[in-house]
């Protein structure tokens, strides 16, 4: 039985042998990102303690120091605003992880470290690319050219904060079916665009508040995947963004 | 280790491991969220995982007591799952197959996971006894019972015959 028993488990098992659900990457990018918040966390918990520490001497100092003309300063660690700046300064994540985004075109929502930036990304006929991608190219200023819904009528715009985006698998096989088809994250033309999020305006890019855009630039490097998730709404026709001259 | 050497490991590794913890959960989806969850981990602790000298091993280890975690913590939910189990995704389940995955989900847990890595993933007793923290003797006697029992199940007649005897 037992030499039988063995050669049934290792058929049962050879049988239920499965390919990788997810790239290598991005289990990659879940172990960062665990990490990350791990860490945050214990450096909140930290903070706090310091914060607790530093209200605690400070009120001890300024208590002895009444009446002496003793100046206040605020500890940087005391005063941590209650969300993160949308200033280009982010902490990075530590330097091997891999950062991991996700953007929600149903929800027109890019959700990165935590923060849920609101975006414009196409129209329902003309949505950007979806799947896994990575980020290939980052360009504070870049002229890209969006074919509009005439496809003899082009114009180039120029754009700040560009994150070029391609799939991650080139060869189909991951959940980024357009393969070789580029998509790009940028700034919003404020002019044009003051609320992303409300609705689906730019034609070809995903675009974000020109302060979210920054941070996010500064954010994420080459090599960072992006996961973008399609519209729920059958879509209709596709424009691809290319790089004007 | 590097990322792509992770990756190759990953992809050469997920799909056996899979396998054998299909054998010790008897359903798909929850060995694949296992072994998925399993590498994560071993990415985020990879100088644990590598000071451990077999990486396939820590994986598998770490990937069955997440599944024996899962189990413990929605014990109802599990019953109600060996009573109506999910139907199988892929491949189709032959009838030969799925006698031995009833078989082997009817066994106690201990058992089940003495018998999955002594006779699949081929680990002496001693080696099983390590990895469950349990003493040689228990193994044996666990091993001992889980095929008494999945003898009977399988080829009833047999199991009395086998009853006892450790390989």
């Amino acid at each position: 039985m037992s030499d039988e028993l063995t050669r049934r488990l290792r058929e049962l098992a050879e049988g239920a042998e499965a390919p990788p659900r997810l790239p290598g990457a991005v289990v990659r990018a879940a172990a960062g990102r665990r990490r990350h918040r791990r860490r945050t966390a214990a450096f909140l918990a930290g903070g706090c303690a310091a914060a607790t520490l530093a209200a605690v001497l400070t009120a001890h100092v300024t208590g002895e120091g009444a009446g002496h003309g003793t100046e206040q300063r605020s500890s940087p660690l005391a005063s941590p605003g209650p969300g993160r700046s949308a200033d280009p300064s982010p902490g990075r994540s530590p330097g091997r992880d891999v950062p991991y985004v996700t953007v929600d075109l149903s929800r027109r929502v890019l959700t990165a470290e935590g923060r849920e930036l609101p975006l414009s990304a196409g129209t329902t006929r003309l949505p950007p690319s979806a799947g896994l991608m990575t980020v290939t190219g980052k360009e504070s200023v870049r002229l890209l050219s969006s074919r509009t819904a005439a496809p003899e009528s082009v114009s180039a715009v120029r754009l700040r904060w560009v994150l070029e985006l391609a799939p991650l698998d080139r060869t189909g096989s991951s959940p980024g079916e357009e393969t070789g088809t580029r998509a790009y994250i940028a700034s919003a033309l404020t002019d044009e665009e003051p609320t992303p999020g409300d609705r689906g305006t730019t034609v070809d890019w995903i675009s974000l508040r020109p302060t979210d855009a920054a941070w996010l630039y500064q954010e994420l490097p080459e090599g960072a995947v992006v996961e973008i998730v399609a519209p729920t709404e059958p879509a209709t026709a596709r424009v691809t963004p290319t790089t004007a001259p | 280790m590097t990322e792509e050497e992770f990756d190759a490991f990953y992809a050469a590794a997920f799909p056996r491991l899979t396998g054998q913890l299909f054998a010790f959960t008897g359903d798909h989806g929850e060995a694949q969220d296992v072994v998925q969850e399993a590498f994560v981990r071993a990415w985020d602790r990879r100088r644990e995982f590598l000071a451990d000298g077999a990486p396939e091993a820590w994986i598998r280890t770490v990937a069955m007591r997440l599944a024996v975690s899962r189990w413990r913590r929605a014990r109802r939910w599990l019953e109600l799952m060996r009573r109506d189990p999910p139907p199988e995704h892929a491949p189709g389940p032959e009838p030969e197959r799925a006698v031995l995955v009833d078989a082997l989900r009817r066994l106690p847990e201990a058992q089940r996971m003495a018998v999955v890595l002594h006779h699949l993933c081929d680990l002496s007793v001693e080696q099983v006894a390590s990895e469950t923290g349990a003493p040689v003797g228990t193994v044996k006697a666990r091993l001992s019972r889980g095929r008494a029992a999945l003898a009977r199940e399988l080829a009833p007649g047999e199991g009395e015959k086998e009853h006892g005897r450790v390989r």
